[in-house]
Parts: structure tokens; sequence; C-alpha cells
């Protein structure tokens, strides 16, 4: 399962995804995802997200640029999602794009995953 | 001047006959019982997965064959008897009436359409007529008898080679064309040979229909094994009595036992008690089913979603229910159906899919032909390759149309 993949007369000079990890405060991380959230390029997020998924520190991944997602690209939210339940992190998810919204509300991610329309949004101790 | 009754016995003569024949002794079993009812040159064809072609099935020991061993379903006589589900004769050469005439039997065992059955006869009495019919159907039981083992039979259906992964569905999916007292039921996947990760479902159970539409997420072989499994523990729990709910979340945790929470399958699963026509279905995060009535309204049944079986959410299962009416379609349908793209970045659509299946009403086709037609339009949209399985299971409840799989 997918959602659909951009149009051919995107710039094919972009990599195709960019994870920009940036510190807001001492417990608040910001996570910035640019472009395809795929097969290929899902482990990325996860790679990036992994080591800052820590006890009572907040995670924000923002999906505002994210232009493609697929099912690879969901677990990869779905693994985070998990890994702070576990951890006791706190993980939301912030302005997903429209084919990102799509797929969440779609599965029903949605429903367990915090998703804020804008950093303001996001309470402090969420 | 054969008669019925002579026929009939010969039938169960042939019938027991085909428990010692292989499948490539049956065109000869088919010839031996037909010249007694003054049926000729007989030839059994069968259609491929894909249902593009008719090819026959060799005698063994017979001389090589002329020409006629291949037919298109599309623009042949051969193929319009098989896709009308009928019986079609050649016409008389030279236009002159009585002498020898060429006939196609669909091959159907009121299920699956599974081929044609070729005969020559200078009878002109709708009693040949009839026992060519039930030559037809009795060749199709022998058919579905003997293929499950023959390799043959399987390279015979084929027009590409297939993955591994297409390999397990085939044999995992139930046929794509069902008709009952009360439902008539088609599904087509595509790409037949490629399929990774799609899978649907089906099984009557006293006056219950159970249907259900997998996607496993990817396209890889993996894919194919997640389905399988999904669909597997599935039938597994719900044969051991398994309401819905109970029968998704059994799937989910045979899932998470399997491939941890790497892999999962969205689904709807569904219920239709085909007495009342009370629906019921649940919704693991995928799309929602369509129902069309009267063949002009059209709306998607809600169900709130609980998450993919195999993605451990912890969402719990609602159950929705909805009265069907005669005539009412159910649409079951994966996203690569609507979310095939053109060359320009267009997507199929929801509604294009919908309006093409109430365009193409089963008044006209047989639901099975209304698919096939879709997917070719689904196909021709994205320059004939689709980058994501596309499977539909379309259902119909009282239409009156149970009689449409029996020539």
């Amino acid at each position: 399962m997918s959602t659909v993949p951009p149009a051919p007369d995107d710039d094919p000079d972009d990599a195709p995804i960019a994870v920009e990890v940036r510190g807001l405060a001492t417990d608040r991380t910001l996570v910035t995802v640019k472009g395809q959230l795929d097969l290929h390029t899902a482990h990325r997020l996860g790679d990036a997200l992994e080591p800052l998924l820590l006890a009572d520190r907040q995670v924000l991944v923002d999906l505002s640029a994210v232009t493609f997602l697929d099912s690879t690209g969901l677990t990869a939210l779905i693994h985070a999602h998990r890994t702070s339940r576990t951890t006791d992190a706190r993980l939301a998810l912030i302005a997903p794009s429209p084919p990102v919204r799509q797929m969440l509300h779609l599965t029903g991610v949605d429903r367990v995953v915090n998703t804020y329309p804008s950093l303001d949004a996001v309470p402090h101790r969420a | 001047m054969p008669d019925r009754a002579a026929a009939a016995l010969s039938l169960v003569r042939m019938m027991q006959a085909s428990h010692t024949v292989t499948l490539d002794q049956l065109p000869d079993l088919i010839a031996e019982h037909a010249a007694e009812a003054c049926l000729y040159d007989t030839a059994l064809f069968v259609v491929d997965l894909r249902e593009t072609v008719l090819r026959r099935l060799a005698r063994t020991g017979g001389q090589a064959a002329t020409g006629d061993q291949v037919f298109t379903v599309r623009g042949s006589l051969p193929g319009q008897a098989f896709q009308r589900v009928d019986l079609l004769a050649e016409p008389a050469p030279g236009g002159a009436s009585g002498g020898r005439r060429r006939w196609w039997a669909a091959v159907t065992d009121g299920v699956e359409r599974l081929g044609v059955l070729r005969a020559d006869t200078d009878v002109e009495e709708e009693t040949v007529r009839d026992i060519l019919r039930d030559l037809a159907s009795m060749t199709a039981l022998l058919l579905l008898s003997k293929r499950s083992f023959s390799d043959a039979y399987a390279q015979m259906v084929r027009t590409e080679t297939m993955n591994v992964a297409a390999e397990m569905q085939w044999n995992l999916t139930p046929p794509n064309a069902y008709a009952g007292h009360d439902v008539t039921l088609a599904a087509v996947m595509e790409p037949a040979y490629q399929i990774g990760g799609d899978a649907f479902d089906y099984a009557v159970n006293g006056t219950t229909l159970h249907l259900g539409i997998f996607d496993a997420m990817g396209h890889d072989t993996t894919a194919g094994i997640t389905a399988n499994v999904a669909v597997s523990a599935c039938r597994n729990a719900r044969r051991q009595g398994a309401s819905l709910a109970q029968t998704s979340e059994e799937v989910e945790k045979v899932l998470l036992e399997q491939f941890s929470t790497s892999r999962y399958v969205t689904a709807i699963l569904a219920d239709l008690d085909m007495a009342s026509g009370r629906l019921r279905w649940i919704n693991r995060g995928h799309h929602l089913p369509i129902l069309i009535r009267d063949n002009r309204w059209t709306t998607e049944l809600e169900c709130p979603p609980a998450g993919p079986m195999g993605a451990d959410l912890a969402l719990p299962v609602t159950v929705r229910t909805e009265q069907l009416q005669p005539g009412d379609r159910l649409l079951l349908y994966t996203d690569g159906v609507v979310e095939a793209r053109d060359s320009r970045g267009r997507e199929f659509g929801r509604e294009r899919f919908v309006d093409f299946i109430r365009r193409h009403h089963a008044g006209r086709h047989a639901l099975h032909e209304t698919l096939r037609r879709l997917m070719a339009a689904v196909l021709d949209h994205h320059d004939g390759l689709l980058n994501d399985d596309a499977t539909v299971l379309l259902a119909e409840w009282r239409g009156g149309h149970q009689e449409e799989l029996t020539p």
C-alpha cells in the first residue's frame, strides 16, 4: 500500500529526503522531514529519531514538507510512536502534509499519535 | 437422434472413467463420450489467468493440430461463447442449412469460467445442444478435479512468467467469480503475474457470506507472505467461530508473532447475511467499502479504523451494520485501483472507479466481465503498468443474476 508519488516534473535534483534535527530546549527537539518518506528513505527518519526518544523528552516531527509517504514511511512513524511509549518520551507530529494526513487518517494512526497544526500549538508538557 | 436419457447415462460412465484419467487424457475421454451423442471433433480450450486467450488442451498422441490452437477471448466466436457463458454456433458454411455445424460451449461449474468446448454435429435438435451443455458442465467438474496437481495446466493458463509472491497468491485465492442463490460476486487482482501484498477472500457458510480484502505493506515476496499469513489466520479464526472483531485480533496476533511489528496488513472484513441482507463490517485501516444502490446512489460505508493488523495500535475494533436492499452492490478495493496515475500524474480516482461500475451495470455484462473491463481501464490509464497491486471485489445481493454463470 502507498500514497501517491509526486508528479514527474518535480525537481529531480533534490535528494529524495532531508532530515534536519534541531534542539529547541534541553528537553525538546524538532525533527523536520522534507521530501519522500518511503521504502528507500524511511530508515533515515528512524535512525534520526531513535537516539532522541528518551524519557521525558519531547520530540516533534514536522511533516509539512513530506511529498510522499508509503507504508514503509508509515511504519517508521508507528515504530517511533511505539518506542516513545516504551521509553516514556513524548512524540508529536506537526502539520502533516495532505498525503501524510490522508494516510494517518485512513489507517487510524491519527487516533494514537498526537498531531498538531503548528509548533505553537504544541503544549510544553504534552 | 441422440436421446437425453442415454446421454445422461453416458455422462455417468464418463464420470466413472474419469477417476483414473489424467488431465491430458481428458480430451480423449470427452471425445469418446461425445461421439455417443453425435458430437464430433471435440476440443477443449482453457482460458488464461487474465482471460485474454483460449488455448487448446492437446489430446495425448493426437496428430499435430492445425491452426486452431489459440483464440483471443475478445474478437472470436469461441471467445464470445466464453464471455457470455453461452452456447454459440459458427455460421453454416456457404449459408446452407442442414449439414454439420460447429458449436462452442462455455465450460463452467457455475462459479468459474474455465474455457470452452468445441463440438461438431449434424443434428439440428435442441436436445443435442442440451447434451452439449451437460457435457461442458461435466468437463468443468473434471477439469477442476484434476488441475490442482497439474503443472501442465498451470503452464497452459499463464501467458507470462509469474513471481513467487503471485504463485502463493493464486494458490490462496478462491475462484474469481461466484453465483449462488442470493449473491453474485466477482473479483479481479492485478498485476496477475507480479502480485505482491494484495489478497481477497470469501466463503459461504450457510446463509452467511464472509468477505475480506487485504493489503499487506510493501510489494516484495515478504508482502506476499504477509498477505498469505493474514488470509490464512483469518480463515482459521473464522472457521473456529470467531466474530469479525475477534478474527481480526487473531490475525493481528499471528502477524505480530511472525513479523514483530515490521509488517502489517490493512483490511476490510465483512459478513453478509444473505437471507436478511444485513451487512456487518470492520475496518482495519483500509479504504472504506462502497455501496451502490439502484445503480445511482453511492456511499462509503463508514467505520472508524482500528489500525492495520500487525501495527499493534491497540485501537478498539468497531463493528458497523447496514441493511442492504435487493440489487445493492458492495465494492471492496485496494488503493492501487484508485491511486493509479497517468503520465501527467492524475489519479484514476474513486469517482471514475465508481462511475465505471455504474455505467457497465450487470444488465449487459456478467459482474466479472464488468470488473475485467474496469481493470483494463485502470491499466490503460496507467499505460499498462501498475506500480502497486490493484484488487477489486464486487458483490451483489439479490440482483436476480445468479443464473449468469450457467450456460
